[in-house]
């Protein structure tokens, strides 16, 4: 088992057990849902976005520490205190896109089972179709932190590959302040408005037969967000160490793939 | 302050693309100069932040919408490519190739352009397929006393006729691109039924200048080894391949893209349609071949082949009922013989598919395929949410109108306008990847070229081979460095430049070619489609 594994397992469990109660209360879970789950989201939401706001201060600590420890000695907690951020941002973003892998396999499965469908049987179910659909938005959006771990996303490497070491970790530090944490917080700030719309009504899909989880969905793309200001933090911290000539954690081996 | 106003996009194009060179990954750089530009924007009064607030709707409706599923293809396509890479498909038919053509002088190369081609159109993954015929090839071709110039020319060359030979990846994402130009000029125009320009169009118009670049390359090898022969010498004949192996080699991986390609330039199937049975049908060709393991007990290579057998006699089904056939026809049509011989199909097929993933699954492969998928998926689609924040606030700050009073200031009208954008994206190609310029450059410049009444799969052809040719120009081209990286030292960096030049002219000369006779690439869509 690879990692991921078990969070997709644990998950489709708790997906079967729901969909189980639902069939054996005849549709006692989903009324259930309809009329609690969009407070408890606002509730939660809420909460999530205040611990976010707190925190947001402690993501500029690489920065900082990057910048002061070029020139000056920073006492050790500071070091060890980003190691540990590394290790658990890294385990936890190799799991997440450990189980989005499967998404690959599901897309290809499900297509296979539409194509035979309707081409040899005519006959089409549009909960299937739009299946692929969540499986490929889930696969490229829980993917994106692991493959920025794994280098995956690609650079203009004209300069860069020629650069000395340090200098790219320049380039990852600032890149990441400048670039990466903006753009995924303007995904969040700006998902606020459209995330209690979609929440309060448990927006489902505009078709009658069709899968009625829209709203989990487009809470995808903020959890998008989140996942790459963490990774971002993760790759600023290493950074950092590079510039403060500290030694950095080791990264995970990187995957082939290139287009 | 007018003209800084009127200048800002231009500053925004070339303050991304100097930010782009400090090597930060893609996706995220675009749009943090975006939001720069977006700030000085909101201090000047020219930029409205209620914009931002379309973007998670923009991400939605861009990516995630059921009408989107074209972009599907483009992950089922990577399954399919690196599935086929995995189970060793280019080596065996370099080897079988090879063997059957070397003993002729300028047979190795020929076979390489052969298998560049024919890999090109399984996979589409322009670096994969360098590297590995770099890898696998060049060795032999030097010891056999080939130029090194003309080795590595013939190389590169083949690995990018990828990006060219449909079903690429390259295409996916540019028909989709272009499609939405199309509809937008039109709305524009005022066109209220718009005519619709699909993927498929575009494979089909792409495959016959592509096809015409395989024989053009393969010409070149002739007159070579006519005229020039000490630089493309024969093998000595001993290394003989039985048909048997030949046809182990060719015929699966021919079958697949001939099935993939056909549905999707009958008609018959979409290309994400096809690109998932094409993925599955690779399934059974790696779950056939020993992919990643070294035992493979000959029920088993049996169960996969018939699975790919019954995958086969499904489509041949399907197409042979519906031929002359007045409306879609079933199974449940056909009688109660054809039922049970379906069933039988899809039983097998699916006995295949179970067999193949679970052996492909101990031996690893399969984790590894679903990986790199996952990883190339979120590379591309990240890079293009990136740039829709990138364009989102280029045409709130007027950079559309810029650049079409610019491109309509281009002396020679339309033809100076297509010249102009061909010699930019040229240039682009020299630093960027075809995504980044796809995304970026294509949405600014298509929908004003087709409002001067360019035609849609001519344009996306025309760019599609600009491209290509960026790529393998010298000094800069991405196909020359994946070369470099996996070339023996004592291939100098020059000969591969020497090497690559003579293709760089084939390639000008297709493209004044298909620019000249337009038809190269529109008549084979025109006839399929009408």
């Amino acid at each position: 088992m690879r990692a991921g594994d078990k969070l997709l397992l644990v998950l489709v469990g708790l997906s079967l057990v729901l969909l189980g109660l639902d069939m054996a209360t005849g549709g006692g879970v989903a009324s259930f849902a309809g009329l609690h789950l969009p407070g408890f989201a606002q509730a939660v939401g809420g909460w999530i976005g205040r611990v976010g706001l707190w925190l947001s201060p402690l993501l500029l600590l690489p920065l900082l520490s990057g910048i002061l420890g070029r020139f000056v000695g920073l006492p050790a907690p500071v070091w060890s205190v980003q190691r540990r951020a590394i290790a658990i941002i890294d385990t936890l973003t190799l799991s997440i896109g450990g189980g989005a892998r499967w998404f690959a396999l599901g897309l290809v499965l499900a297509t296979a089972i539409i194509v035979i469908q309707r081409y040899v049987f005519g006959y089409a179910s549009t909960k299937l179709a739009e299946s692929v659909i969540y499986m490929h938005a889930g696969l490229f959006l829980f993917a994106s932190a692991s493959t920025l771990l794994q280098g995956g996303h690609v650079r203009v490497d004209v300069f860069f590959a020629k650069m000395s070491e340090r200098g790219r970790a320049w380039v990852d530090l600032l890149g990441t302040y400048l670039a990466l944490i903006p753009m995924s917080a303007l995904i969040l700030w700006s998902s606020t408005g459209y995330l209690n719309s979609t929440w309060r009504i448990l927006e489902s899909s505009r078709e009658s037969d069709g899968l009625a989880f829209v709203f989990v969905l487009k809470t995808a793309i903020p959890v998008f967000a989140i996942l790459m200001i963490l990774q971002g933090a993760s790759m600023a911290a290493r950074a950092a160490m590079t510039v403060a000539n500290q030694p950095s954690p080791a990264l995970p081996d990187a995957i082939e793939g290139e287009v | 302050m007018n003209l800084f106003i009127e200048l800002l996009p231009f500053l925004m194009f070339f303050a991304a693309f100097a930010a782009l060179l400090r090597g930060y990954p893609v996706a995220f750089t675009l749009a943090g100069v975006a939001l720069v530009f977006a700030v000085i924007g909101m201090a000047i009064g020219e930029f409205d932040p209620i914009h931002f607030r379309a973007f998670p709707q923009r991400i939605y409706g861009n990516l995630m919408e059921m009408d989107r599923s074209i972009l599907v293809a483009v992950p089922l396509f990577v399954f399919m490519g690196v599935m086929l890479e995995k189970s060793k498909i280019a080596e065996e038919l370099l080897e079988a190739m090879g063997a059957l053509f070397g003993t002729m002088r300028g047979g190795l190369g020929i076979s390489v352009v052969i298998v560049g081609g024919l890999l090109a159109a399984s996979t589409g993954i322009v670096g994969a397929t360098v590297v590995t015929m770099g890898l696998l090839s060049l060795p032999t071709m030097l010891k056999r006393g080939y130029d090194p110039a003309l080795a590595t020319g013939t190389i590169a060359a083949s690995g990018t006729l990828g990006q060219i030979i449909p079903p690429s990846i390259v295409l996916v994402l540019l028909g989709d691109q272009i499609s939405n130009a199309y509809q937008e000029a039109q709305r524009s125009q005022g066109v209220f039924s718009p005519d619709i320009v699909s993927v498929g169009d575009l494979f089909a118009g792409a495959l016959v200048p592509g096809i015409l670049l395989v024989g053009l390359y393969i010409g070149y090898q002739i007159v070579m080894a006519i005229f020039k022969p000490e630089s493309a010498p024969a093998a000595p004949a001993g290394s003989q391949v039985s048909i048997g192996q030949l046809l182990h080699a060719l015929v699966p991986p021919l079958a697949l893209i001939t099935g993939v390609l056909g549905s999707i330039l009958t008609g018959l199937a979409t290309p994400t349609e096809a690109a998932g049975v094409g993925a599955v049908g690779a399934t059974f060709i790696a779950g056939a071949r020993n992919a990643g393991s070294k035992t493979n007990p000959r029920l088993g290579q049996l169960v996969s082949y018939l699975g790919l057998a019954a995958l086969l006699g499904l489509i041949a089904l399907v197409v042979i009922a519906n031929i002359g056939a007045e409306r879609r026809l079933y199974v449940t049509d056909l009688g109660m013989a054809v039922g049970v011989l379906t069933g039988a199909l899809v039983a097998i097929t699916i006995l295949g598919a179970g067999w193949s993933l679970v052996r492909l699954k101990r031996s690893g492969v399969l984790d590894d395929v679903m990986s790199s998928t996952g990883l190339i998926s979120a590379m591309v689609f990240v890079i293009l949410i990136g740039a829709s924040l990138f364009s989102l606030i280029f045409r709130e700050l007027g950079g559309d109108d810029t650049v079409a009073a610019a491109l309509q200031a281009v002396p020679g009208g339309v033809f100076g306008a297509v010249a102009v954008v061909m010699l930019v994206m040229f240039i682009l190609g020299f630093f960027l990847d075809f995504i980044e310029i796809t995304f970026v450059v294509v949405p600014i410049v298509a929908p004003i070229l087709l409002m001067m009444g360019v035609d849609p799969v001519w344009l996306g052809v025309m760019m599609a081979m600009n491209l290509q040719t960026s790529f393998l120009t010298p000094p800069f081209g991405f196909a020359l460095f994946y070369l470099r990286g996996v070339a023996p030292k004592t291939v100098k960096t020059t000969d591969i430049y020497r090497g690559a030049i003579p293709f760089v002219i084939i390639q000008i000369l297709a493209i004044i070619a298909v620019a000249v006779f337009p038809w190269l690439a529109t008549g084979l869509p025109e006839w399929l489609y009408g």
